[in-house]
């Protein structure tokens, strides 16, 4: 195949066309197997990035040739009939389409099975697509590297045969070995970094404080719990100042507070009240023309929206008095909202300008809870028996990443958080304190 | 001489027989003989635990929250160590199913609000179908005493060769071709 491509056959400007052609083909079914190797599976966290760091380690033993580990592979070459059938831009074409499928032709080493599991494992499938594209890209490199300046075809044939002169020996193995032993070992500390990391605690004061709302710039609402009773904070340009009501939610210039009999919206800049609506229920949020809040009614639980120009009303959510319903959080024009019932526990997303619902995250041995969204940015906490975790995913590739981890037995627990400009904190408490943080 | 069935129920609490049919039978003897008559008529001493207690055989738990795998008489987890029910992250939670605390008050976060409901799922009719990816139902169970009171151990059986042990199921103990996957326990009232 190098052959069919090198200049001396068809000259330096069909060489190059070639090249770029073998590059689409490579990366387009790269990208492609990348595609779908990343939607396989969830996008993992330090549990799938400790196991893609395994497997990494695994096969970097079985390449300095420790142990045996099967390696799947067709071992089929192109087909040569192509080049003789096709121009040879097409045929460079589907030669790169053909080797960027990876498996289905012969692989000396085992590098692609390693970042093919990672990818399933750790990847979204648009991180996927990119990881597999630099392998794509990388075969078309080496046919570049290998076929420029080519003069003759002994230069050609002397060429490959030298490149193949690496794998003698074993020497392409061991480098490649050492490759995958420094792959796996930043694979195993980011696993354990992931669990491991520390947040930093934001210093609003010596009173327990929770539930942050981040605003522009420094700006941060908070509750603040003195003596058992909550207040509403609010903490921009370095001052803190009290707010009217507690659960506040920062919309830009604006903050909305719950009184208890009323929802208040305040401008930030002036502590003046903007607003007030006498509306039952709690836990505000504001994002542009529309509050959403959830409130309890005779037939159960319910998840309301408030139109502030129309005052028009639109229940997003409602399920009996068992179903747990969590506080919604608003970034027009989504809704997020967490919802545990008897069998599931579920992060849904709710879509004010199409009524479109769809469910982010489900699990029935983790509680999802405290969801925040900002833009295409979600987060939430998450808690399995071993850990609570504050999570986010991004909407537009549903990648996700764990921000924190609170191991199990540590006393603490993790509470509401928000999501500001790709900016997080959260809650962590304990029986005897509660605290911001920013992971 | 037993009165009837309490022989049966005796043979049932004591034997080694497990037959799905026959725990079915001596389920319902045990509980038409009563707490009284089971109590005189069944082997007062705790059955020799390899696994847990009353279960001698090899067959792992069924994956559970706390680590073995007490159920309530319709599958779902309860605490091991009181019988009190779970969630499924192994929380103690009241009848509508919030976390509460060992006194029995409503678990709250920072703010004084409830902390947010689990889901509470079967353990062998749920979480081995969602974690293993085949449909499971209980056939099979037998009786051994423990702790004073007849436990009855339960098999959660699939049409899968391989128990939660990983190696080959045991046959014969659940119907229609159905072997063995893991067990549970349901720990009644009834005196031993």
């Amino acid at each position: 195949m190098v052959e069919t491509i090198v200049p001396v056959v068809h000259g330096t400007r069909s060489w190059i066309v070639s090249i770029v052609a073998f590059a689409l083909g490579a990366l387009a079914t790269a990208a492609a197997v990348g595609l779908v190797l990343g939607a396989l599976l969830p996008t993992g966290g330090g549990r799938a990035l400790l196991a893609a760091g395994c497997l990494a380690l695994a096969y970097a033993a079985a390449e300095l040739g420790l142990v045996r580990l099967p390696s799947p592979q067709l071992r089929r070459q192109v087909p040569q009939r192509w080049r003789e059938r096709y121009p040879q831009p097409l045929t460079a074409l589907l030669y790169g389409g053909g080797l960027g499928l990876g498996f289905v032709t012969y692989l000396p080493v085992a590098t692609l099975l390693v970042v093919c599991g990672g990818v399933a494992l750790v990847a979204g499938p648009l991180g996927g697509a990119a990881a597999l594209s630099g392998f794509g890209l990388g075969r078309a490199v080496v046919l570049f590297v290998t076929t420029r300046g080519v003069k003759t075809y002994e230069c050609a044939t002397g060429r490959v045969e030298s490149l193949a002169g690496w794998e003698r020996g074993g020497r392409l193995r061991r480098a490649n070995g050492l490759a995958l032993v420094v792959l796996g070992a930043l694979l195993l500390l980011a696993a354990f970094g992931g669990t491991a990391q520390a947040a930093t605690k934001i210093d609003l004061g010596p009173n327990p404080v929770a539930n942050p709302s981040l605003g522009d710039g420094d700006v941060i609402a908070y509750d603040q719990i003195t003596g058992g009773t909550v207040h509403g904070k609010l903490l921009a340009n370095g001052t803190t100042s009290a707010l009217p009501g507690f659960h506040p939610d920062v919309d830009g210039t604006r903050v909305v507070v719950d009184t208890g009999a009323t929802f208040e919206i305040i401008d930030v800049a002036t502590g003046n009240v903007v607003d007030t609506r006498p509306l039952a229920g709690s836990d505000p949020a504001l994002s542009g023309n529309w509050l959403v809040y959830r409130r309890v009614v005779s037939s159960g639980r319910q998840i309301v929206a408030v139109n502030l120009n129309t005052s028009a009303v639109k229940i997003i959510a409602q399920g009996s008095a068992r179903v747990d319903l969590g506080a919604p959080d608003v970034s027009w024009p989504r809704v997020v909202y967490a919802r545990t019932g008897d069998a599931r526990s579920a992060i849904w997303i709710f879509r004010l300008d199409t009524g479109y619902t769809r469910m982010l995250r489900y699990a029935s041995r983790a509680v999802y809870a405290h969801a925040a969204i900002d833009s295409n940015l979600v987060a939430f906490v998450r808690q399995v028996r071993a850990d609570q975790q504050f999570v986010r995913v991004n909407l537009l590739d549903d990648s996700g990443a764990v921000l924190y981890t609170q191991p199990a037995g540590s006393g603490r627990h993790l509470w509401a958080g928000s999501v500001h400009s790709w900016r997080f904190a959260f809650t962590a408490y304990d029986a005897a304190s509660s605290a911001i943080y920013k992971p | 001489m037993w009165p009837d069935g309490e022989g049966l129920a005796r043979r049932l609490a004591s034997g080694h027989t497990r037959k799905g049919f026959l725990g079915r039978l001596g389920a319902t003897l045990v509980g038409l003989a009563g707490g009284g008559v089971a109590a005189s008529a069944l082997d007062p001493e705790a059955a020799e635990a390899y696994h847990f207690c009353g279960h001698i055989y090899t067959t792992g738990s069924c994956p559970n929250p706390l680590g073995l795998p007490r159920i309530d008489a319709n599958g779902y987890p309860l605490r091991p160590a009181d019988g009190r029910r779970i969630d499924n992250l192994g929380r103690l939670i009241d009848t509508e199913g919030w976390p509460i605390t060992a006194a029995g008050d409503r678990l709250l976060g920072p703010t004084g609000e409830p902390v947010p409901k689990a889901p509470r799922t079967r353990i062998c009719q749920d979480w081995v179908p969602e974690i293993y990816h085949f449909p499971t139902q209980i056939d099979g169970g037998w009786y051994r005493c423990c702790g004073g009171t007849i436990r009855k151990l339960v098999d959660c059986c699939a049409a899968h060769d391989r128990r939660i042990n990983g190696d080959a199921a045991l046959t014969g103990y659940c119907y229609a071709g159905r072997k063995v996957f893991c067990v549970m326990y349901y720990q009644t009232t009834v005196r031993c």
